[in-house]
């Protein structure tokens, strides 16, 4: 009875590998890259304004 | 922590208000930006600056603020957490980043609202006045919101790291209580599509 609870169980939390999804990296270098390049140009081409 | 039913409509009815507020205030101050750079009349010019600096800080500024309050009390309050999804995480990103350029440009649009109320009004103070810098701050404003808009209303799916291990232990919880007989039943955070459902089975 407790094997066949055992075998229902969903898996150890360490079993599934984590995947961070395509999208996120995707998206999350679009943002950085716009952010850091408004930082840049903030600080030098448009430093007077 | 978790809000009530009532409650979290009160916060959503809120944080959508503020939020399209603030959309709808950066497309009003779109047709003031216009006037600004196309105008070469200083009065018309200088009238336009004054009513975009008391947009600014009287209605663009707490709407910005107020969304981002409540966006944060929102996912707090909810199974949604602030670091559990990449949409929520991107989206107080975003709206961090858009608040911190928004209130630098706000220091320097008073500026301008200065000289343009100075009686002592030159031709170089009306060049400092059509600064493009408006259009570039007020299009980019527009298009970080619509992104955000984007990210709010289709919440991509996709875990962080940490919400990923949440996710876990509460899936290995109920089937320790299980294993040991304390409990009869299973739950499991769906987190397809929109907000997390906990289910019962």
């Amino acid at each position: 009875m407790a094997d066949d609870m055992r075998r229902q169980d969903p898996p150890a939390p360490d079993s599934i590998p984590y995947a961070t999804p395509l999208w996120v990296k995707v998206f999350g270098t679009i943002v950085s890259v716009v952010i850091l390049l408004f930082i840049i140009l903030r600080f030098t081409v448009f430093a007077d304004h | 922590m978790t809000m009530s039913p009532r409650l979290r409509k009160f916060m959503l009815a809120v944080h959508l208000t503020s939020a399209v507020g603030w959309i709808g205030a950066a497309t009003t101050y779109l047709t003031l930006v216009v006037v600004v750079l196309t105008n070469e009349d200083a009065r018309t010019v200088r009238d336009a600056i004054g009513v975009m600096a008391l947009i600014d800080w009287y209605v663009i500024i707490p709407m910005a603020i107020a969304a981002f309050i409540t966006g944060l009390v929102l996912s707090l309050g909810t199974q949604w957490g602030l670091f559990r999804h990449y949409w929520v995480l991107f989206s107080l990103l975003l709206t961090v980043f858009g608040i911190f350029v928004l209130v630098e440009y706000s220091l320097t649009l008073r500026e301008m609202a200065a000289v343009a109320a100075n009686p002592t009004f030159s031709s170089s103070d009306l060049d400092f006045l059509k600064d493009p810098g408006h259009a570039v701050h007020n299009i980019g404003g527009l298009g970080l919101l619509l992104v955000v808009t984007v990210l709010n209303v289709y919440k991509p799916r996709g875990l962080t790291r940490y919400g990923w291990r949440k996710q876990q232990a509460a899936r290995a919880a109920p089937a320790e209580q299980r294993l040991h007989g304390t409990a009869q039943s299973s739950q499991f955070f769906d987190t397809r599509g929109g907000s997390p459902q906990k289910i019962t089975s």
